[in-house]
């Protein structure tokens, strides 16, 4: 569901045109969610306001979904709605931009090793961490997520959220050192071996 | 080195790099960093699996609060396109997480809704400044945002007081004064002010707002002592008396109302307002003795430890990080009490809070900048649908 190809995602926006199936539309939204959030941070824009334009975006999807046959290139399209709600121009084209596609999209980049993370420690090290991470604040978790896995850099999340980079870098520290410390003796066994076999298995892939 | 340094790890961006796998000179390097050192091995592996699962189950998280989010615009909008549930397990994770116990979470920096609050309050509410009143030995009083940057404030005593280029008041001794002599200088800032100062030894002390520090002009050659009331951080320069061989430490005291804080040279906050239930000395490096003045109990802390005191001593492990974030200039608030977080906005934007008493231990989750307009906070503490607030003119009403 997560590692979707530039084909992948074709067949999965002509489902959603097709049947207008709310299946295809979230995982459209998992995969857009990602990347048009690197994007706008990226733009500098403030995190609020850059979910604030994916949702729009996505809620003008969903209630055009009649004139959504004549889209040609869904993946312009999405791009460029975005931008005209996050710079509240309706009249802005992806040109005006200077727009070129990142090399570095996230959600595709990331794609080969979370399928890993996912496949082969589903029932480990994902999973401690997974049931530790309830433990971190909302605001703890979404620095987490724009340093860890969007791979922005202290200065933009800095700069997205409004706060000195000092604050977001301890908050990340503080947050990272919490989730190691709560990973118990008995779940660190458990973590060992998961990560000797995702370590082999990354092997294998790279 | 035998333990690994997550703060240098995480603070080398080539690391998380190497970790997400995104730079290929980052990852050749750290491979090579292995092969060197591979007795690490495990545990940067540790470290690279646990990396990896947090950045993916916060963007999971992230997008399952959003995609609820959008799921009620699409409702509101048409009820007869209503969607069905995607997966009942999912939404009780998402669930699980939001509903964090006992904890509300603020919504931040709504940056649209601020604006126009901003334009409804206008004046009141505007951030705190630094600005500060120096009160000299004889008495007199000089308002320090008045003074220019880079310029002299006064001469007392041999002893030169400036106002740097970054604003902070600096105390350097031009001659061999006597050091015998017992005048001193005492810095306060009014609520909505904060202020920093170089005392005389080179020590700094940064003072929030509503905060009072009274100092000699000269330290003593074997002891040096500081009284203050309010918050201060101070970062205490190690000294050293005695001729070479038989050299001593000099021991820095710092002296509220109810303790007094003995140290050597180290990083720590203290916060000591009258209106608060406790004294309380953070530690952020080094060590502190702290011994209050009724019993004449005494604790000794450790960094990332803070003592809490009323009747008696507390001392507990903390997140320096929310402890000290005014110091860069953020407020962070984690489980923090609505009576403790109101104070503290109090001082800083200057206004007056009335509250219920019953509200006051409603918890909430936030972390905004203090240079953000007074309007941003209460835009926030109003989202999570808690409580109400209205600014008037200098007073801020909270009602359910």
């Amino acid at each position: 569901m997560f590692a979707l190809t530039g084909k992948d995602l074709r067949n999965v926006w002509d489902q959603f045109v097709e049947d207008e199936c709310e299946e295809s539309f979230y995982t459209l939204y998992k995969h857009y969610y990602h990347y048009l959030s690197y994007l706008g941070l990226k733009k500098k824009m403030s995190v609020q306001r850059v979910q604030d334009s994916v949702n729009d975006v996505f809620l003008h999807l969903w209630e055009k979904k009649n004139s959504n046959r004549q889209i040609r290139n869904h993946h312009n399209y999405i791009v460029t709605v975005f931008f005209r709600k996050l710079f509240r121009k309706e009249s802005l084209h992806l040109a005006d931009l200077d727009f070129e596609e990142e090399s570095h999209d996230p959600a595709i980049h990331q794609s080969v090793e979370e399928q890993h993370i996912r496949t082969v420690t589903t029932n480990t090290v994902a999973q401690l961490v997974q049931e530790h991470m309830e433990q971190l604040g909302t605001k703890q978790q979404l620095v987490i997520y724009q340093r860890f896995f969007l791979d922005l850099s202290y200065q933009e999340i800095a700069d997205a959220n409004q706060v000195s980079i000092h604050t977001i870098y301890n908050t990340i520290y503080k947050s990272l050192e919490k989730i190691k410390n709560n990973l118990s003796n008995e779940q660190e066994i458990f973590l060992k071996v998961a990560v000797g076999l995702l370590s082999s298995f990354l092997l294998i892939f790279s | 080195m035998d333990e690994l340094n997550l703060q240098a790890l995480l603070l080398d961006e080539s690391f998380v790099n190497y970790c997400k796998r995104t730079n290929k000179e980052d990852i050749e390097k750290w491979e090579k960093w292995l092969q060197k050192n591979p007795k690490h091995q495990q545990s940067i592996s540790e470290l690279k699996g646990t990396i990896l699962a947090m950045g993916y189950y916060a963007g999971e998280v992230s997008i399952q609060a959003n995609y609820e989010r959008l799921q009620s615009q699409i409702k509101k909008r048409s009820s007869q396109h209503r969607f069905t549930a995607i997966s009942t397990t999912v939404w009780f994770k998402i669930a699980a997480v939001l509903v964090t116990v006992g904890t509300i979470s603020l919504f931040l920096l709504r940056q649209q809704s601020s604006e126009k609050a901003a334009e409804i309050v206008q004046h009141a509410g505007v951030p705190g400044e630094d600005a500060a009143l120096l009160t000299l030995k004889d008495g007199s009083v000089i308002s320090l945002v008045d003074i220019k940057n880079g310029s002299i404030v006064a001469l007392q005593g041999g002893v030169e007081i400036q106002k740097n280029k970054d604003g902070e008041l600096v105390y350097s001794a031009v001659e061999k004064g006597d050091a015998t002599t017992a005048a001193s200088n005492t810095i306060t800032t009014n609520k909505g002010n904060q202020y920093q100062v170089i005392l005389p030894d080179g020590s700094k002390a940064f003072l929030n707002a509503n905060s009072t520090l009274t100092y000699p002009l000269r330290f003593l050659k074997d002891v040096r002592s500081v009284r203050m009331r309010g918050e201060i951080y101070f970062e205490i320069a190690k000294m050293e008396s005695g001729s070479a061989g038989k050299k001593r430490r000099v021991p820095f005291y710092v002296e509220t109302e109810n303790q007094k804080i003995e140290v050597l040279g180290t990083h720590f906050n203290v916060y000591a307002y009258e209106d608060e239930p406790y004294t309380t000395t953070t530690l952020l490096e080094g060590s502190v003795r702290v011994t209050s003045k009724k019993g004449n109990e005494s604790v000794l802390l450790k960094p990332g430890q803070r003592a809490l005191l009323n009747e008696a001593f507390r001392v507990e492990d903390v997140d320096i990080s929310q402890e000290v974030a005014w110091i860069n200039g953020d407020f962070v608030f984690k489980g923090e009490e609505l009576g403790s977080l109101l104070r503290k906005i109090s001082r800083w934007y200057n206004v007056d809070v009335e509250c219920p008493e019953r509200l006051d231990k409603l918890k909430f989750d936030g972390m905004v900048s203090r240079s953000q307009p007074l309007s941003t906070i209460i835009d926030m503490l109003q989202t999570t649908g808690k409580v109400k607030l209205t600014l008037n003119g200098r007073r801020l009403i909270v009602i359910d």
